[in-house]
């Protein structure tokens, strides 16, 4: 068992070994991390994995059973919720119905025993700042679904709490309205520097709003990283998999290098991993270049029939054929400009060349 | 740091208890204990004392032995059922075409119809008992119809209890009927499938849970029943009638117990039934079901339009006949109209009946109400899960399964302990407040949690997050949002305690009878006019209220409430 005191100085969260099980089933299995003051956080996973567990347990909505909570320096742990420093904001937004939008903002203030001009002004500045001011008395139900997002954001943030919880408060929202409030959001927490976690199982949400991001599954955290780390160097087979677009095949390490599969071989950096050694091989398809018929030499060049193509916008995607991997296994993303040019039919064949830099290598092992 | 250094000596695994936990906890402990006081302890007395002998000495089975050896008290297990058994085929025929007819077709004036089905409600079910003597008794209108049959017995207590259990069936029948999706009907319809088949392959089996419900509830509220046997039963005993003759009449405690156990039980079994039965119906309904909207048929609305009107007609003639004989100064030789039996010249009973009934439906809606929904509050709401709050929930489903006759009686028992240090409640409006706010504490109990279900699960923890406690969340949100089923409640409490008879008639003292007791007595005693008075001054009553009620209802929901409308 690691040592469950020591403290990091700088963390201003701090989860030391943290589990969950609900019966039998474990929600969160030994969740370690720090996050620093002001940093916004975003814990990205597929549904299920544990996300609003962990979100509930720093809240102590739900208590771990084990592992140590500290904020700010304390150990919270076992502190109920009401004595605990942070606003939250759930899915639901739960806006008190019978309340208009200046009682919800001022709901936490009033206990506070602040003096009723001050409690208005407090609650003026947090409505301007939520851009709501025009709907002070209105109650929720008159409010759109965004608009009440936001009310129940200024709730959250009127007490000033030192931390702020997201419990997937965009998930409810049509997509302008998200992209929207995405911004909106991320400009609000960059300008009171409230530490922020944001629950979501949209990356691109989490890829646009977070400083970092926590991937989980099952119950763990897999990788966490910038968007820019989770994304270029995924730690996991499942992060890859799940961030973005990823083509994934096994294959052997070739002596002297690069791997092999069939008669196909890759040139890659295959690290520490000895010759034979069977390996999980990633390739995003935006990796894939295509290339003129007698352009370009180079490593890792293939030929493939083009299967199916897909229109996605300003890009299309194919789903090549190759001998060594089967049909439709491979997905390339080609510029639509480029895929014209090169005239790309199905049933066709395209000269493609996979940059060794962008194959990962993943231990073949049974997925967790 | 102090909170690091108080935090970790906590013992691992619980969470702290704050302000909230701590209200929580007290709260569980009172409803402990208020459970305790009002309900189980007077039961285990109740039942215990089955198993004793008039000297005190324990004696096991041998009072059942003795109850089942003596003829006429066996008979009355029959009779009950005998009569229970068919006043819940006829009831609930009737009050399917009726909740049919307000429910799934395009009669005019449903309105006023749904309106007219509750009127039972607002009299006790002795007044029924009496407005049929008027009307069928040696001396009544229609006495030929009978056919030389009386009208004190089997006949008159069916006929009564048809009346009075009407009103429930039509509420539960048509809670079933409501709750049904149009899309099996267009289906059939695009099948072409003939209305009979429609009728006896989807809206029967539809309503199969509801009915099944309304034929278990019917079926108790009539066997349990002690006014109509009472008033209309003449020689015909049941077994509620042979609880009073025990107990009142021959102070035969131990045999009163033994056939409290024995109306106890089948109870017991089918509430047990029914709260299987309806989280059925509630599992039935998904949640994207649409709701049926009956289409014009000249003919099927036409007919049930009759049919209502002729109910209507009957449940009118019935309240109509208690205020004749009310206003009648000697029925039926002289009929001229005086208000004299409203002066209630008789021993025993007087105006302040009715300003007992007054204070004691008071005071059961006000606090019952409170006691109630904060009740709810504490089974449904808290974050912790724990033993006792499930334990609580379970005890508040159990008076349901109590006759009030038998919860009376083991009040009785309960107060007269001489080891109750509760014994100074005897006879006060406090024990019957009390019992009373028991005997319907179970109906209550689920609409307030219906409510609180549909209340945002996550208020709490805003609430907490907010530091705000929650005794503030509970006044400022919870009561104001559940204000509907709040209304609800208290005018159900209102109205049951101003008709209630069975718990009552054991614990009045000298100075608390309430009117329907009083009733009860001026009937029993002969003065038929001046009981038919007294049981319409609960029924002006029940009707102010009623509509006060509406007023305020109205009122409130549109103008202090303005939130809920959108
Ligand atoms: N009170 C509970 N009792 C038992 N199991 C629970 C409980 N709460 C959560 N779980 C289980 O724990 C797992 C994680 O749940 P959680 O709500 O944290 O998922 P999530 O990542 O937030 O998913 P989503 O994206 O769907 O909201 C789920 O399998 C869930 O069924
Ligand atoms: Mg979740």
């Amino acid at each position: 068992m690691r040592a469950s005191t020591d403290a990091d100085a700088n963390a201003f969260l701090q989860l030391d070994g943290v589990s969950k099980a609900f019966g039998d089933f474990h929600a969160l299995v030994d969740v370690n991390f720090t996050i620093a003051e002001g940093e916004f956080i975003c814990f990205l996973g597929p549904s299920g994995c544990g996300k609003t567990t962990l979100l509930r347990c720093i809240a102590g909505l739900e208590t771990q059973s084990e592992g140590r909570i500290r904020m700010g320096g304390a150990d919270i742990s076992w502190l109920p919720t009401s004595e605990r420093d942070f606003g939250i904001v759930f899915q639901s937004y739960a806006l008190f119905p019978n309340l208009t939008v200046s009682d919800n903002v001022a709901y936490g203030l009033v206990n506070k025993r602040m003096a009723k001009p001050a409690i208005k002004a407090r609650v003026a500045e947090l409505l301007s700042l939520v851009d709501l001011s025009e709907h002070i008395s209105k109650y929720p139900g008159q409010l759109s679904g965004g608009e009440q997002q936001r009310v129940a954001l200024a709730r959250a943030l009127a007490t000033s709490p030192g931390l702020l919880l997201l419990d997937e408060p965009l998930s409810a929202l049509d997509a302008k309205v998200r992209a929207h409030l995405r911004r909106e959001i991320r400009a609000i927490q960059d300008r009171l520097g409230v530490t922020t976690i944001m629950v979501t199982h949209d990356q691109e949400e989490a890829q646009t709003m977070a400083d970092r991001i926590f991937v989980m599954n099952e119950g763990r955290i897999e990788q966490l990283g910038t968007p820019d780390e989770i994304y270029n160097a995924p730690a996991t087979p499942f992060v890859a998999d799940f961030i973005g677009v990823m083509n994934f095949f096994t294959a052997t390490v070739a002596e002297g290098g690069g791997v092999v599969r069939g008669d196909l071989t890759l040139a890659c950096e295959t690290g520490g991993h000895g010759e034979g050694t069977e390996l999980n091989c990633a390739v995003r398809p935006e990796d894939i270049r295509l290339i003129d018929r007698d352009g370009d030499d180079g490593a890792n060049i293939i030929e493939a029939t083009v299967d199916s193509i897909e229109f996605l916008g300003s890009f299309v995607r194919l789903y090549l054929a190759l001998p060594a991997l089967g049909a439709g296994e491979l997905r390339a993303d080609v510029r639509k400009e480029q895929a014209q040019h090169l005239d790309i039919a199905v049933g066709g064949t395209v000269r493609l060349r996979i940059p060794p830099a962008t194959i990962r290598l993943y231990e073949a092992g049974p997925p967790r | 740091m102090t909170a690091v250094v108080a935090s970790q000596d906590r013992s691992p695994g619980k969470l702290g208890l704050d302000r909230d936990d701590r209200t929580v906890r007290w709260l569980i402990v009172a409803f402990a204990l208020f459970f305790l006081t009002a309900l189980l302890i007077p039961l285990y007395m109740l039942i215990s004392r089955s198993l004793f002998n008039r000297q005190g000495d324990f004696t096991g089975l041998a009072n059942y032995r003795e109850y089942f050896e003596t003829p006429a008290l066996f008979q009355s297990i029959q009779n009950s059922f005998t009569v229970a058994g068919i006043s819940t085929a006829i009831v609930i025929v009737l009050a399917f075409a009726y909740a049919y007819a307000l429910n799934r077709t395009c009669m005019r004036f449903k309105g006023f119809f749904k309106v007219m089905a509750m009127v039972p409600l607002l009299s006790p079910s002795l007044l029924k008992a009496i407005a049929l003597v008027y009307w069928f008794g040696k001396q009544g209108v229609l006495s030929e119809l009978l056919f030389g049959h009386s009208i004190y017995g089997p006949i008159g207590i069916v006929m009564a209890s048809v009346f009075w259990t009407f009103p429930h069936a039509v509420l539960l029948i048509g809670t079933a009927l409501a709750l049904s999706d149009i899309r099996l009907y267009e289906a059939a319809e695009a099948l072409k499938t003939s209305h009979t088949r429609v009728f006896f392959t989807i809206t029967l089996p539809g309503a199969r849970y509801g009915i099944i419900s309304s034929i278990i509830v019917v079926f108790i509220l009539i066997l349990t029943d002690f006014g109509v046997p009472k008033v209309i039963g003449g020689n015909y005993n049941v077994m509620a009638t042979d609880i009073y003759k025990e107990v009142i009449g021959q102070q035969n405690f131990e045999m009163g117990a033994v056939v409290s156990v024995v109306l106890l039980i089948p109870a017991v079994i089918a509430f047990a039934i029914d709260r299987i039965v309806t989280r059925k119906q509630v599992a039935q309904l998904s949640a994207r079901a649409v709701p049926y909207a009956p289409k014009p048929n000249r003919l099927l609305d036409n007919t049930m339009l009759g049919y209502c009107l002729v109910i209507t007609v009957l449940t009118l003639a019935i309240l109509g006949m208690a205020q004749y004989a009310s206003l009648v100064k000697f029925w039926p030789y002289n009929l001229e109209l005086t208000l004299e039996h409203f002066s209630f010249e008789i021993e025993g009973a007087g105006w302040e009946n009715f300003y007992n009934s007054l204070k004691v439906a008071v005071t059961v809606s006000l606090v019952g109400t409170f006691v109630i929904l904060l009740g709810a509050y504490v089974v449904e709401k808290p974050r912790r899960d724990s033993i006792p709050r499930q334990a609580i929930q379970m005890v508040a489903l159990m008076p349901m399964a109590v006759p009030g006759l038998v919860l009376g009686l083991a009040y009785l028992m309960f107060i007269n302990h001489p080891s109750n240090p509760l014994g100074f409640l005897y006879g006060t409006i406090t024990i019957i407040v009390l019992s009373t706010i028991t005997h319907f504490y179970t109906v209550t109990h689920l609409t307030a949690t219906t409510a609180l279900k549909q209340m945002d699960r996550e208020f709490e923890a805003v609430s907490a997050s907010l530091k705000v406690p929650l005794t503030r969340s509970f006044w400022r949100v919870t009561v104001p949002v559940c204000m509907p089923a709040i209304f609800d409640i208290s005018i159900y409490l209102f109205l049951n305690s101003m008709t209630t008879v069975s718990a009552v008639i054991f614990l009045y003292g000298p100075g608390t009878k309430t009117a329907s007791v009083a009733a009860i007595h001026l009937d029993d005693s002969g003065e038929t006019a001046a009981a038919a008075a007294m049981a319409m001054l609960i029924v002006y009553a029940c009707i102010a209220v009623r509509v006060v009620h509406a007023i305020i209802t109205g009122w409130l929901l549109h103008r202090v409430q303005a939130w809920r409308r959108r």
